[in-house]
């Protein structure tokens, strides 16, 4: 029987004109594991929230769904808290109690578990998701990652048949990120556990995924596996979220089996493009002006603490976009602090040669206080309108800055940024969270910022987006800058810490680094190839 | 090794209720005083105290303070001292201020020992066993304390780069207000959470990792059978003082020194159960 079955399912917002979902229909089966995708707001979670009773939005609904063929409004409360699991996005704001322990015993509780029971089922899931050392914790020392762990172990304490999950890698940092998923993968594996996932972050989920749904403007337009999915959407805009082998393969409009994971790329590569000598021709003009100079600077938080920053010395020049990429608390977002002077370092000294500096923070939220954003500009400068035509978010002037997508508030964050008139620009981790064509939008402003002569400093864990956009690349370690480089000279360098292009073209094509490098060598063999056959 | 932080939390808050009470019901300088020394030897042995003799030095000036402010507003007593602007100064009111003194210090200390003593999952434990829904609120607000400070700092931050030339009032307030704004948007996710697992659908039960050992027995009896001693002389005014108009201590007996005595035991009790552990621990060591 199926886990779950949507007949026919239409569902209006009270206060909107337009379904936030139309007709949709969708069945699934025990043990699938199925991948939901789509831009942002076009309803995937309006959908996944009216898998679960508990969080369905409130609105004019027709259609049914089905759980386990009964209908789902009429299911026992306790089998839907206990059987379906609901993650959400933010793996702060799920946490409820304050020791790590006490949040896996939550769901049980409130389940009415008695004391014995409990200790085995959380001990139990403790040690299967290694959690176990964190066991004591506070909730609020763990990071980012741990904590979205910790809300998935714990909704995997109440034993559940289904899991749902509403873009629960978004606010993680790569390597956090896969770790999750292969997480999820194990419990789909190990324990034929149903999942049902929406994200943005494709790159391991299409291969592990059984099927693929794709929904455009509240409706469901394609549901199959993910090979056949990849030639589908091959015009589509989505197609810029597929992994990067998969994008490579619609690009150069190749039929036959799509290959979805590094391995098969090279595989693909190997099998069709051999032999390419061409190369990608890189102009990375620097000029010799520092606008900002970092001389051997030493900075600790704490008295008896370790050294965050060690020796750290660098320059960035004017008119330059330039990418700090590193794992997570290697101290980048310290260095931002220290050079916009939010904090001094102990040893060592900055210097931005009176240029003014703008700083926007991880979460552009942290910036807006007033209630729209037009009286939020107000408080800084008045000729906000011209930056609102060019970042083309003129429409937003009277929005509340909470009600605004990830993507538009980071431009509305920017906008606030540049009010200030600033000479350089900081920005920590601008694409955490944002979908790929919030990204690209960010990428070709960025770009455009830069054109007019802005200078731009990043830190970002994003390797595909700075190698995309930035002109130079650098790798914070330890403390220090351990690599520093040309973006495109920096990742054909690197062997791991470097874009999933890269890795696939690695010794196959010379020095390939995004998805648009690989399509360009491929295609200027492409005589060379149709000489070869005749 | 084993501490006496390791003792179940019922247990722990006996002792810590004995101590309080015995405290609060006496004015004697004995008990102060063995009170006193107990809890500064086990605060001394902790590194959690913090104990230094420079904070010491803040103590000594406290009980300097009070023991000279009594005299100098309370003039009660026989025995004059000496006079200041007509004001008798006289030996009782003194005697009285040092023991008010030593008594708010003893307290202090009671407090920071019961400060390392009981952390956050050992109150949550007390109250959430008969109040499950109390204990959650408690350990809810632990969670959001220091989320909402870190926001706090954070958006301040900013808020100071954007607010250059105004005042650090307004930019308090303004980083307060979105403070406020955010945690009230973070708390739809938090509440969606807890109904997504299954909140509010049977009366709760409560999870702990304690258990009551007999060795947890055995000491709360210990523990029941000192304060029972200490209490006698106290209930029976074996041990009473008084200061005004003369100091009167009443006549040597023998319940007084058991009552003194078996108070002592019990405020060296964390103390000296620490020593011994620690040295059965050095001794198994050194056979291994």
């Amino acid at each position: 029987m199926e886990i779950f079955n949507i007949k026919n399912l239409s569902f209006t917002y009270p206060d909107s004109e337009t379904p936030a979902l139309e007709s949709i229909n969708l069945n699934v089966n025990p043990g699938d594991f199925i991948l939901l995708i789509g831009e942002s707001g076009c309803g995937k979670t309006t959908l996944l929230r009216m898998l679960k009773k508990e969080l369905t939005p409130y609105g004019k609904t027709s259609g049914e769904i089905f759980y386990k063929g009964k209908k789902i409004k009429e299911i026992n409360q306790y089998i839907s808290a206990s059987e379906i699991g609901f993650i959400m996005q933010d793996p702060d704001s799920q946490i409820v109690t304050d020791k790590v322990y006490s949040e896996l015993a939550f769901g049980l509780e409130n389940l009415g578990y008695n004391n014995t029971e409990i200790r085995l089922k959380v001990s139990e899931f403790a040690s299967y998701f290694g959690l176990s050392k964190l066991f004591n914790k506070d909730t609020n020392s763990l990071s980012g990652g741990e904590k979205q762990l910790l809300n998935l172990a714990s909704v995997m304490a109440m034993n559940p048949d289904v899991i749902i999950l509403d873009e629960p890698t978004s606010q993680l940092d790569p390597i956090a990120a896969t770790e999750f998923i292969n997480t999820i993968k194990r419990l789909n594996n190990d324990l034929g556990l149903t999942v049902i996932i929406a994200e943005h972050h494709l790159q391991e989920l299409f291969a592990i995924a059984d099927k693929v749904a794709v929904m455009e403007s509240s409706k469901l337009i394609y549901f199959d596996t993910p090979k056949d999915i990849v030639p589908k959407l091959r015009n589509h805009k989505i197609s810029k979220a597929l992994p990067a082998s998969a994008r490579i393969f619609n690009s150069l409009s190749e039929s036959g089996e799509c290959p979805l994971t590094v391995r098969d790329g090279r595989k693909f590569l190997q099998k069709n493009y051999n032999d390419i000598d061409e190369k990608i021709k890189v102009d990375c003009k620097v000029s010799i002006e520092s606008v900002i100079a970092c001389k051997d600077i030493w900075f600790r938080y704490s008295k008896e603490g370790a050294d965050v920053l060690k020796n750290c010395d660098f320059n960035v020049y004017k008119g330059e976009l330039y990418a700090l990429l590193g794992e997570n608390g290697c101290g980048k977002s310290t260095l931002l602090k220290c050079i916009s002077k939010n904090i001094k370092p102990y040893r060592g000294k900055i210097d931005t040669f009176g240029n003014k500096v703008g700083f926007l923070p991880q979460n552009p939220k942290n910036l807006f206080v007033k209630d729209s954003l037009e009286e939020d500009f107000k408080l800084i400068n008045y000729s906000y309108l011209e930056l609102l035509k060019m970042f083309n978010i003129e429409h937003l002037l009277n929005k509340h800055p909470y009600d605004l997508s990830g993507g538009e508030l980071q431009k509305a964050g920017i906008v606030k940024v540049l009010l200030t008139n600033p000479e350089v620009l900081l920005l920590d981790e601008p694409t955490k969270g944002l979908d790929s064509f919030s990204k690209e939008e960010l990428g070709k402003i960025l770009l455009s910022l830069n054109k007019s002569g802005l200078t731009i400093f990043m830190v970002t864990h994003d390797v595909e987006f700075a190698a995309e956009y930035a002109n130079r690349c650098g790798l914070l370690f330890d403390g220090n800058i351990t690599a520093e480089n040309d973006s495109n000279s920096f990742f054909t360098n690197n062997n791991f810490y470097t874009t999933t292009s890269a890795r696939i073209s690695r010794n196959i094509l010379k020095n390939a680094v995004t998805v648009n490098d690989v399509v360009t060598l491929c295609k200027s063999n492409e005589l060379k190839k149709v000489n070869n056959n005749d | 090794m084993n501490t006496f932080k390791n003792f179940h939390p019922v247990t722990l808050a006996c002792y810590y209720l004995f101590m309080f009470l015995i405290s609060m019901f006496t004015f004697n300088p004995v008990y102060f005083c063995s009170g006193f020394i107990g809890a500064l030897l086990f605060v001394s042995l902790n590194k959690e105290g913090k104990f230094s003799f420079k904070s010491m030095i803040g103590y000594f000036i406290l009980f300097v303070l009070i023991s000279i402010t009594n005299p100098l507003f309370s003039h009660n007593g026989a025995t004059s001292l000496f006079f200041i602007n007509d004001n008798r100064i006289t030996l009782e009111a003194l005697v009285f201020g040092m023991c008010l003194g030593l008594m708010i210090i003893e307290v202090l200390f009671l407090f920071k020992s019961f400060n390392i003593v009981f952390s956050s999952e050992k109150l949550i434990y007390l109250f959430g066993k008969r109040f499950p829904k109390l204990g959650l609120v408690i350990s809810m607000s632990l969670n959001f304390v220091p989320k909402f400070v870190k926001s706090f700092n954070d958006v301040y931050a900013q808020q100071r780069y954007f607010s250059r030339g105004q005042g650090r009032v307004r930019s308090y307030l303004s980083s307060f207000s979105v403070v406020i704004t955010q945690s009230l948007e973070n708390s739809i996710t938090l509440s969606d959470s807890m109904k997504a697992r299954g909140y509010g659908l049977k009366p709760r039960s409560f999870y702990n990792n304690f258990k009551f050992s007999l060795y947890d027995g055995c000491y709360f009896i210990i523990m029941s059978v000192l304060f029972i001693l200490s209490a006698l002389g106290i209930l029976l005014k074996s041990t009473e003082i008084t200061f005004y108009p003369y100091i009167c201590i009443s006549d040597f007996n023998y319940l007084a020194v058991i009552s003194y005595i078996s108070f002592l035991i019990l405020s060296l009790l964390p103390f000296l159960f620490q020593v011994k552990e620690g040295l059965k621990w050095k001794y198994s060591i050194s056979k291994i």
